[in-house]
């Protein structure tokens, strides 16, 4: 407690100052007045009763979705699946005969390759001579 | 006639009380309510609300209520709660909408013909002030000088240590003080 005496305020005047005054008097409060509105404003025992009824169904409505939801989950994903993989084989059916004519080519490659060898050689001598005969 | 006499007050006298009802304490208790709500909230409108929703919970938990305690400090405990909680949301009400709308513009300003103005514009200025306090020193420093209960008593109202009321009234009475003293 830090405060002077004299730093406080005094307290004679602080109760006169608090004291209420005529006209600040206090309206009239009805206790009948404030046990009706309380009954009013209280909660009814049939809104009680309603509002357990409704959550109740809310519930059992909420349960019944979610139960159909997962009995039907097995069969909608089996035939999404299904569907997946009959993609997945056409797919690796083609891929397969891809490769196949990749590995085991009906001419063979190295001839392929001789041929286009070839080709290239006698063009460039071609383009010899061609300067050959125009120097 | 002697015993007629005492045959008529016998059964009074070992009669019990007839047991506070709820409309005896609001008649009994309702002039210090609102003056414990008004000078904790400066304005009477507000203090009239704040003791109105404090007798409504009062008449809720009347049965909860244990009678063998003064019903005075228990109404003024709720009425003190109302007005605490009543002021807060008017002072989140004022920052959100208006700037400058504090205690100097809503408190009661109705003329006394009968009394010095001087002395009257004193008490004005002190409750104004009284009224601009924290509410951590504006709560005791109401019940301490104008409901006059003792710094215990308030201590048990309002949930907080003896020690720390004592601190409050005096720390409440040095910025009343202060504020006082201020320039205007």
């Amino acid at each position: 407690m830090t405060e002077r005496h004299d730093d406080l305020i005094d307290e004679g005047v602080l109760r006169r100052a608090l004291r209420l005054e005529q006209h600040e008097r206090a309206p009239h409060f009805d206790a009948q007045a404030i046990a009706a509105l309380a009954a009013r404003t209280r909660t009814a025992p049939p809104v009680l009763v309603v509002a357990l009824f409704a959550s109740t169904l809310t519930g059992a409505v909420a349960i019944a979705v979610w139960s159909a939801l997962l009995g039907a989950a097995p069969s909608f994903l089996d035939g999404v699946v299904a569907a997946a993989l009959d993609g997945v084989v056409v797919l690796a059916t083609l891929l397969i005969s891809v490769a196949e004519i990749a590995s085991q080519p009906a001419v063979p490659l190295s001839l392929i390759a001789a041929l286009g060898v070839a080709i290239l050689y006698e063009l460039r001598e071609r383009r010899e001579r061609a300067h050959a005969h125009a120097s | 006639m002697a015993l007629q006499t005492f045959a008529a007050v016998m059964p009074r006298a070992f009669a019990r009380p007839r047991p506070l009802t709820f409309a005896d304490a609001v008649r009994e208790h309702q002039d210090e309510l609102f003056g414990v709500a008004l000078r904790i909230l400066g304005d009477r409108d507000a203090a009239q609300d704040a003791t109105s929703r404090a007798l409504l919970k009062a008449f809720r938990a009347w049965d909860r209520y244990d009678q063998s305690r003064p019903v005075r400090h228990w109404l003024l405990r709720i009425v003190a709660n109302e007005a605490i909680s009543l002021g807060r949301e008017r002072t989140r009400d004022r920052q959100r909408s208006a700037p400058a709308d504090d205690a100097v513009d809503t408190a009661d300003r109705a003329p006394l013909p009968d009394e010095s103005a001087v002395a009257r514009e004193e008490r004005e200025r002190v409750r104004l002030a009284v009224a601009g306090l924290p509410e951590l020193y504006r709560v005791p420093v109401v019940l301490r000088y104008f409901s006059e209960l003792s710094v215990e008593e308030i201590a048990s109202l309002t949930g907080r240590p003896s020690s720390t009321v004592g601190v409050q009234l005096l720390r409440g009475r040095a910025l009343l003080r202060a504020a006082l003293e201020a320039p205007r």
